[in-house]
């Protein structure tokens, strides 16, 4: 089964070259999405993850690797110029502010697509408006409104239905839910379960929020500073975390439980330790903040070593890499050695 | 940031090239014999011929061009067709009297336009506030020369406060100085402060919702130096911008306001040039101007960046 | 009204909220104007020039170039509506014949500028790139130009030709004209609907004609009348010089000219020109204000409400000394259309020594502006309506800055949720630590010393460093801990912090809350956290209060409301937060937090409460000790306002 969405190797790279080229936003990333599959893209800001989703959408080109869309080359197409294909993949944005024209009404901005690609007629634009609308839950006589009268929350169902107007086989998913409200959420979210499962959609899904990315996709991958960390099923890279990143970010995820806030207190006062000022640009991104950083780290970049199932980038699961405590890190990374200092 | 200052007076010299050539082509563009242009259709062809070879002008167009441009450079810009003297010496000699009245007209318009901003600012939607827009908005329609005339009846002719024409040079006496240039700086410097009122209130009015004004606020700092410290500090690009642009107009405004009190600056120089047909003494003046119009733009960039922090990146 | 909640429920059906009509730019900016008087009197002025520069050959009263040679400098008289000037010419009809050529080449430039600026604008707003770059040249190139200059000297070689002199100054416009719609379209260009559009395949001149240029145009408009105005005095200047238009032809300029030469003999002159010219500008500019005034961005103007003294509790019991902060049946309002409507609506809470008390809420709630009540910094929109706030014992309601000034910094400190935007960005953080010190009482040179010490106390390790920074230099997470640092320059006992990690990434957070929590610990001080996130909550409160909807729902130790809440939408609350945990479907509240306008006369949360009877509607619910029956005291330990809370067992869903 060919995959839906690849991704090979992807390098972003910002601002004119001059004396100093800037850090690549995207650094050698590589990720596949099967059809019907959810994937999440887990990272904090420079992480790079909005970066590969509008390279995806065309939005921005990449400096270099590849993207393949239903196995087209779509590397070097920019959004204005993808046609067809265009109807196959779609996005949600993050602001419900910003990412509907507030010059014109509902039914002007879902049938825009449908009508320029000569997909449907008018009429027919018209009522498949009505059918998406019902799908996400909102009343028909929406349609001829303008986004101003609209909650953030609804704002975002119609962004949805937007996405759903061509009938797309992976919906690029941009933090579609860090600007609303808990309740809010939780609505869009179960939305968006509903649709994957009623409509057979992948999503290629961005978040900040391990929680909500767990809750939605199947798979996940996490970056930091532009490189992939860890890739594993959401169930078990949440559960068990095994690059000491994907530690940190799990133990500094919030829980709504005094115990349980407790206990991740210690666990995270470990898992960062206070950024080296020495670190430099240095061969692992991580290693700058990282409670088991050795030499090894600095100048060497750790492969993505298989462990199970999970693809992790750390030389702790790498035999080879040379790490002193390389061979105990079979099934998860070892206490760390130092009492970190406050992050 | 000094390489930001650089790079816009490097960007600044292509323009004052353009600026020298198109003034230069004015002198092209005079429909057919120049010399005739100048003594006009009563002039005789001895006369004619003799102005042609006092001023080269049989030349060809880029022999004409190449030396103009490398007397420019030289900083000689020709002799007055008429007035026997170097357009140098008359340039020089008209300067001092427009930057006086220009300085001036601008640090008035500045200082009451920009008070009163702050001021609509700190009474934003309330009666204070709508009189002082209406106010700004009637004074904004005055044309110069028009209030330049007005005031000149009331208190030069009627009522015989302030003198009705000339100028005293300031190594002369500074009063009288003054006293000379009261007038004509009202008139240029009225205009203008509906602009900068505007602009002002509405830069103090962001600054003062912003939300380090609150923190400065929640910290118990007294709010003249919340306003008058941070705020203005804050809302300063935006109005500098608006006075460089406003001081380009101004050059405008001094050609009429010089001619109305009889001041012997650029713009009489201009009009004078213009009348006689006397076209190194124009072309003299307008890039002279344009090189003020180049400078202080350049200013106003320096400042802006001197005074936020962000904008030094761009 | 219960509604039965099953498990696979259909999405709930929600109407909107709000009406209004279409939101273009250049319809808005119609109907500021329609609804202006002050613009429709400009326009209907304007209506009257045109007309009479039209028809002036037809209605005024005597030929403009006729002379009366017996007539000469006359006041106005029943023969000559506005006097006659110096060559006996009727005043009045010269005046109708004066404006036409004005308005005609003001509007030349104007247009001229414009069908320059739009699609040079558009195509260097939305390309960027060389063409950006080369078109700001020129449009420097433009700015460099002084334009009056320029047109005294071609009038030398077209004397008299408006049409050329008026082209060039449209032409030295189309700069301004170019750069204004340029910035207006690179905004709108980085529009996520841009975005959107782009993606779902439009190609592009379709998102520059249907999403761009809407928005540019309104700008333009504004900018277009501006220039009419200034053609109008450029035009009218050049004539009073003798250099624009023909003798024959008369003009308003030339008429105050020649009002300049006879102004002793009859300095009435000057009024008739000068008074059409003014008002024909002002109008102009009353019409470009307007619509600046009416374009996204301009901030509405601030309605000022009449100021009400907050009613002093004279029942309120003393504060023991271990209570730092004592809120009582807090009310703030805001005006919501022409009403104050209260937005807070009677807090009750306390804050002690040592202590961290988190108020829950979401969107809407009011949590955000009962923190900015309590110091006193509400925009001026806002009122508080009622109720006490205390300080240590001290009133802090219904006072001036000026005593708030005492408490402010030194008693109780503000921190807010966007640290970057919290920070002036002129100065240097040294700067302003070293200001809020100084501010404080310390002298100028221990206050270096301290700031650097504030630094290290808040956790940054290069404070040498950081002190010379600007804000924007610094990340989102060094720059909260500056604004912590400032906020303990006068070392308050109270520290109010509004949503301080919610812009913040997760692991700097962490960071954050660990900050916090040693800050209240070794400082002995109190915390007063708002928040939406309930883990936070868990992570740093002792105790924690819930709002919904202007009120307190519930609140008691943070351990007890989050294992066993008390009240339904605390429920609802816990049920909505995805865990890490599992993936099940997420507990939705059904409906929508009812806006100020709407809050019915019962339980606010009735009609969204899956346990709701009809008498939870029938009248206002008090907030009641959630341990006993008896009614509330000042201030319960563990209080929840659902009258039905002792018969329902309300799990947290796990």
């Amino acid at each position: 089964m060919t995959a839906l969405l690849e991704i090979d190797q992807l390098q972003v790279r910002f601002g004119r070259s001059r004396r100093r080229p800037a850090p690549p936003a995207v650094d050698d990333v590589s990720l596949s999405i099967a059809p019907g599959e959810a994937v999440g893209l887990v990272g904090e800001s420079g992480s790079g993850k909005t970066t590969i989703g509008r390279a995806v959408l065309g939005l921005l080109t990449p400096s270099a690797g590849q993207i393949r869309f239903a196995g087209t080359d779509i590397t070097a197409l920019p959004a204005e110029r993808r046609g067809v294909l265009s109807a196959e993949l779609q996005v949600v944005f993050q602001d419900p502010f910003g990412s509907l024209n507030p010059t014109r009404t509902i039914v002007q901005t879902l049938t825009e697509p449908l009508v320029q690609r000569r997909t449907l007629t008018a009429e027919q634009a018209r009522a498949r408006t009505l059918t998406l609308l019902d799908q996400v839950g909102l009343p028909a006589d929406a349609a001829s409104r303008y986004p101003t009268e609209f909650s953030g929350g609804q704002r975002q169902r119609i962004a949805i239905a937007r996405a759903l107007a061509s009938n797309p086989k992976l919906v690029i998913c941009d933090e579609p839910v860090s600007a609303l409200d808990l309740s809010t959420q939780a609505q869009v979210l179960n939305l968006l379960a509903d649709l994957r499962r009623d409509l057979g959609l992948a999503y290629l899904f961005i978040g900040h929020n391990l929680a909500v990315v767990r809750h939605v996709c199947d798979r996940v991958v996490v970056l930091y500073r532009g490189r992939v960390m860890e890739v594993g099923s959401a169930a078990a890279v949440t559960a068990n975390p095994m690059h000491p990143y994907t530690v940190a970010l799990v133990a500094a995820a919030p829980v709504a439980d005094v115990e349980e806030q407790r206990k991740r207190r210690l666990a995270r006062a470990q898992a960062l330790v206070a950024p080296r000022p020495d670190a430099g640009a240095t061969a692992c991104p991580f290693a700058a903040r990282c409670p088991y950083a050795e030499p090894v780290c600095v100048s060497r970049r750790p492969a993505l070593s298989v462990v199970g199932g999970r693809l992790v980038a750390c030389h702790l699961f790498d035999p080879d890499s040379g790490h002193s405590q390389a061979a105990e890190s079979a099934q998860r990374p070892p206490v760390p050695q130092q009492q970190g200092g406050r992050s | 940031m000094w390489r930001v200052a650089v790079r816009r007076i490097a960007g600044a010299i292509p323009l004052l090239f353009v600026v020298l050539s198109a003034t230069f082509l004015l002198q092209q563009l005079i429909p057919g014999d120049p010399a005739g242009f100048v003594l006009g259709s009563t002039s005789t062809v001895q006369q004619r011929s003799q102005l042609d070879a006092t001023f080269g002008l049989h030349r060809s167009l880029i022999d004409q061009y190449l030396s103009a441009l490398g007397n420019a450079l030289r900083g000689d810009f020709g002799q007055s067709w008429i007035k026997g003297e170097t357009v140098g010496h008359l340039v020089s000699s008209a300067l001092p009297v427009t930057l006086s009245l220009v300085i001036l007209s601008t640090l008035l318009t500045v200082v009451v336009g920009t008070a009163l901003g702050v001021w609509g600012a700190l009474r934003r939607g309330r009666a204070t506030d709508r009189v002082l827009q209406l106010f700004a908005g009637a004074v904004t329609a005055v044309p110069n020369y028009w209030i330049a005339i007005g005031l000149s009846y009331l208190l030069a002719v009627k009522h015989r406060v302030f003198p009705a024409t000339g100028y005293v040079q300031l190594n002369q006496s500074p009063g009288q100085w003054l006293h000379s240039l009261v007038l004509p700086v009202l008139a240029l410097s009225l205009a203008p402060i509906g602009p900068v009122f505007l602009q002002s209130r509405s830069a103090m009015s962001d600054v003062l919702g912003t939300n380090y004004i609150r923190t400065l606020r929640a910290l118990g700092l007294p709010r003249w130096r919340q306003v008058l410290k941070h705020g203005l500090r804050n809302a300063a690009a935006p109005i500098v911008t608006t006075v460089g642009f406003n001081l380009v107009g101004l050059l405008a405004g001094t050609v009429v306001v010089e001619q109305i009190f009889n001041l012997p600056g650029l713009g009489t120089l201009l009009l004078s040039g213009v009348l006689g047909h006397d076209v190194p003494v124009v072309q003299g003046v307008v890039i002279l101007f344009a090189v003020g119009v180049i400078v202080v733009n350049l200013l106003v960039d320096l400042s802006v960046g001197a005074l936020n922090p962000k904008a030094r990146r761009a | 009204m219960s509604t039965v909640i099953p498990a696979a429920a259909p999405i709930a059906v929600e109407a909107p909220i709000a009406s209004t009509s279409s939101a273009s730019p250049v319809a808005r900016a119609g109907r500021a104007i329609v609804h202006s008087p002050a613009a429709l009197a400009g326009l209907a002025w304007l209506a009257l020039v045109i007309v009479v520069s039209v028809l002036a050959g037809a209605i005024a009263p005597s030929d403009p170039l006729a002379q009366h040679l017996t007539a000469l400098l006359q006041s106005p008289s029943s023969a000559h509506w506005l006097g006659t000037d110096s060559l006996g010419r009727d005043v009045l009809s010269r005046l109708m014949h004066g404006g036409g050529t004005l308005l005609w080449g003001a509007g030349e430039a104007s247009l001229i500028a414009a069908l320059i600026g739009v699609p040079a604008g558009l195509a260097s707003g939305y390309w960027g790139g060389w063409l950006d770059t080369a078109v700001s040249w020129l449009t420097d190139l433009t700015f460099a130009v002084p334009a009056f200059v320029i047109l005294v000297a071609l009038a030398v070689i077209y004397p008299g030709n408006t049409a050329v002199l008026m082209g060039v100054l449209g032409v030295l416009a189309a700069g301004a004209a170019t750069r204004l719609v340029r910035n207006s379209t690179r905004t709108v260009r980085d529009e996520l609907f841009v975005d959107a559009a782009r993606v779902s395949g439009l190609p592009t001149r379709l998102i520059i004609s249907r999403h761009i240029l809407p928005t540019v145009i309104a700008p333009v408009i504004m900018l277009s009348a501006t220039n009419m105005a200034i053609g109008v005095v450029v035009l009218s200047s050049l004539s009073f010089l003798g250099l624009g238009g023909s003798p024959e032809t008369p003009s308003w300029g030339q008429m105050i000219y020649e009002a300049s030469q006879n102004i002793t003999g009859d300095p009435w002159l000057l009024v008739p020109p000068g008074a059409v010219l003014i008002l024909t500008v002002v109008a102009f500019n009353l019409i470009a204000s307007t619509v600046r005034d009416s374009l996204p961005g301009s901030p509405p103007p601030t309605r000022r409400p009449r100021r009400e003294r907050a009613a002093r509790r004279s029942s309120a019991p003393p504060t023991d000394s271990g209570t730092l902060l004592k809120v009582d049946g807090l009310v703030v309002g805001f005006p919501i259309g022409t009403t104050l409507r209260p937005v807070v609506d009677g807090v009750t809470l306390t804050v002690r020594r040592g202590e961290t008390v988190g108020l829950v809420g979401e969107s809407g709630s009011g949590k955000s502006v009962t923190a900015l009540a309590i110091l006193g910094l509400l925009p001026p929109s806002g009122a508080v309506l009622a109720g006490s706030t205390r300080f240590d014992g001290t009133e802090l309601l219904g006072r001036t800055d000026r005593q708030l000034r005492r408490i402010r910094g030194r008693g109780v400190a503000y921190i807010a949720q966007e640290p970057m935007s919290a920070l002036d960005p002129c100065f240097t953080i040294g700067h302003q630590l070293r200001e809020a010190l100084h501010h404080f009482g310390t002298g100028r040179r221990a206050s270096a010393g301290r700031a650097r010490e504030l630094l290290v106390e808040v956790g940054i390790n290069a404070p040498d460093r950081v002190l010379k920074n600007y804000p924007h230099q610094i990340s989102g997470g060094m720059a909260q801990r500056v604004a912590i640092a400032l906020a303990l320059a006068g070392d308050p006992a109270l520290l109010i912090a509004d949503e301080p990690t919610t812009a913040l990434d997760v692991t700097v957070q962490a960071a954050i809350l660990d900050l916090f929590r040693d800050l209240v610990a070794t400082g002995h001080r109190g915390l007063l956290l708002v928040t939406h996130d309930l883990g936070v909550v868990a992570d740093i409160c002792d105790r924690v209060a819930v709002m919904y909807a202007g009120q307190l729902v519930e609140q008691g130790v943070t351990a007890d409301v989050l294992d066993a809440p008390r009240h339904p939408y605390t429920q609802a609350l816990l049920g909505a937060v995805p865990s890490l945990e599992s993936a099940g479907r997420l507990s939705v509240i059904p409906g929508a937090v009812p806006l100020p306008t709407a809050w019915p006369v019962g339980c606010r949360f009735a009609g969204r409460c899956r346990y709701a009877q009809d008498r939870c509607s029938a009248e206002p619910i008090l907030l009641a000790d959630a341990d006993a029956d008896a009614d509330a005291d000042a201030d319960p330990a563990r209080a929840t306002r659902c009258i039905r809370a002792g018969e329902l067992a309300l799990e947290r869903a796990r």
